[in-house]
């Protein structure tokens, strides 16, 4: 796979975003990601939907072509990452956990082996849950968004734009009671 | 809400809600459990997630929990306010695990305070709800806790994949997320060694057996959990149903063990039960697996009606007393052996005298 951003060297990084139910993968090689600041052990900081944007932007860009023959880059190993939640297929393989419900996508190649021999079977059967609520779940979501925004600004001492983000915290959460 | 420590104070004047004696039958299976993994839908796992993040998730289901009346009279705890040995005594008590007792940011249990029914709140998932019975009570059980749920999944909207289930921090417990389990004591097993056996021939059927205090403790006072190994491909009943056939196969095994000690080994049986008993009157220095194990063998003299002067419901009792944390919290002091175990059997004798 070739790297999505220089379009030259292989790449090893490997993130997956599934946006309403479809699949968008983008590779990257170590030498973009350092420039761009991912690194293997974690994501933390990085706009991953403005970096999807900005490569598929280029992607859609006419000038994609002209694959350059193989640089001399060390192979790594191969990392999947979850856009969701930024958890990687090398804290899987470490911890045998997953960081959101979304990483069952991302690392279904992974779990597609793994599954069937945990289980007695690879589908379903019993219990559903409720599905009716979907619009409370909505607001969830939105809060918990704003929660990790106001957990960064926090960290950078941002005090003034944190209360703002705590005021909106508190009206969004005054309309779902 | 009362504070964290004045709800460990009043559990420990209460007997335990998994130990109790109104049986006549010997006391093999002693209690059975179903706990049910939940994440809500679309918000990342307690691993992943930061501590304002998981105070977040803990402010949902907790309001959800008292908009429904999920509690007769709701007792919690904030992990990380307690002491270790208030976590301890709660992980003693069999209401929390050993992972959720590092105390992280968010991490609550809520209890009936008849420690019947708990939830556990930013465990490895965001949801885990206990249900518990003393003897084996899978089917009404499942009856319980499956109420209980639907009635939070009327506020809280759960991860769930229609391939895969419901979704949790770890793929071992996806699809009904159930984990069906028995506590077992195994005694007669354990002396003829046959123990090892029985266990290896249970994972053969998809059943993992582990020690009192669950996963990666040690079978003190030999007592065994059984549990399902499998949560994806079988519906809830079938996995009870499966628990369930195992539970009846290995209390036959103990019962086929208790009967050839009985036959074969008479005066080993009786001078190991006997000896269990005078190191328990007579002892000024006991640890608590030493404890433990003495307590056991006598469990299983008074099935053997071994002993006139002493009944199920007080051996129940020093069984919970006896153990590390609830001796501390009961002489409302921190203790190191040897002054730890002098004390416990200090308790041990009186207890036994009077
Ligand atoms: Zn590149
Ligand atoms: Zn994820």
């Amino acid at each position: 796979m070739i790297c999505n951003i220089c379009n030259k060297n292989q790449a090893t990084i490997h993130i997956q975003e599934v946006v309403n139910g479809a699949k968008k993968s983008l590779h990257i090689c170590q030498i973009c990601a350092d420039a761009k600041g991912i690194s293997v052990t974690g994501l933390n900081g990085i706009n991953l939907s403005e970096l999807f944007k900005t490569v598929h932007n280029t992607i859609a860009a006419p000038q994609i072509a002209q694959k350059t023959p193989d640089s001399n880059i060390t192979t790594q190993p191969e990392i999947i990452v979850c856009s969701s939640c930024l958890w990687d297929s090398e804290k899987l393989k470490k911890t045998g956990r997953l960081g959101c419900p979304q990483c069952y996508k991302a690392f279904s190649g992974i779990l597609g082996y793994s599954i069937p021999s945990l289980h007695r079977g690879d589908f379903h059967v019993g219990k559903k849950p409720i599905t009716s609520i979907q619009n409370r779940n909505d607001a969830m979501v939105d809060i918990f968004r704003l929660q990790t925004k106001l957990d960064n600004l926090v960290q950078n001492e941002s005090y003034e734009e944190a209360a703002i983000i705590r005021d909106k915290i508190n009206t969004l959460k005054s309309t779902i009671v | 809400m009362k504070s964290n420590f004045d709800n460990t104070g009043i559990l420990i004047k209460k007997p335990v809600a998994w130990l109790s004696a109104d049986s006549t039958e010997p006391q093999i299976a002693i209690s059975s459990r179903i706990r049910l993994a939940r994440n809500i839908a679309n918000l990342k796992f307690p691993i992943t997630s930061s501590d304002n993040e998981r105070d977040y998730i803990l402010e949902i289901i907790s309001g959800a929990c008292d908009k429904v009346h999920l509690f007769n009279e709701k007792l919690s705890f904030n992990m990380s306010q307690l002491s270790q040995i208030e976590r301890k005594f709660l992980l003693e008590r069999h209401l929390v695990s050993r992972e959720f007792c590092s105390g992280n940011k968010g991490s609550s249990l809520f209890i009936d305070s008849d420690e019947s029914f708990g939830l556990m709140i930013n465990e490895e998932d965001h949801l885990r709800m206990q249900i518990f019975s003393p003897g084996i009570k899978f089917k009404a059980l499942w009856e319980n806790i499956s109420q209980k749920e639907s009635l939070l999944n009327n506020e809280i909207p759960f991860a769930f994949d229609s391939k895969l289930g419901f979704l949790t921090s770890c793929p071992t417990n996806i699809g009904t997320g159930i984990r069906v389990s028995a506590m077992l004591s195994l005694p007669a097993l354990t002396l003829s060694t046959q123990i090892n056996q029985i266990i290896y021939a249970t994972g053969k059927l998809g059943m993992t057996v582990r020690g009192l205090y669950g996963e990666g403790s040690e079978a003190l006072g030999y007592i065994y959990q059984l549990s399902n190994q499998s949560t994806l491909g079988e519906n809830e009943e079938e996995i009870i149903g499966r628990v369930g056939s195992t539970v009846n196969r290995m209390i036959q095994h103990e019962l086929d063990a208790r009967t050839l000690l009985i036959q074969n080994r008479r005066d080993f049986l009786s001078d190991f039960i006997g000896r269990s008993y005078a190191i328990m009157r007579h002892s000024y220095l006991i640890t608590e697996k030493e404890a433990l194990n003495a307590l056991s063998a006598i469990r299983m003299g008074l099935d053997l009606n071994m002993f006139d002067s002493l009944d199920m419901e007080k051996v129940n009792a020093l069984f919970v007393m006896v153990q590390d944390a609830h001796l501390q919290k009961c002489l409302r002091k921190e203790l190191k052996p040897p002054e730890l175990d002098a004390k416990r059997a200090e308790l041990i004798r009186k207890f036994l005298i009077n």
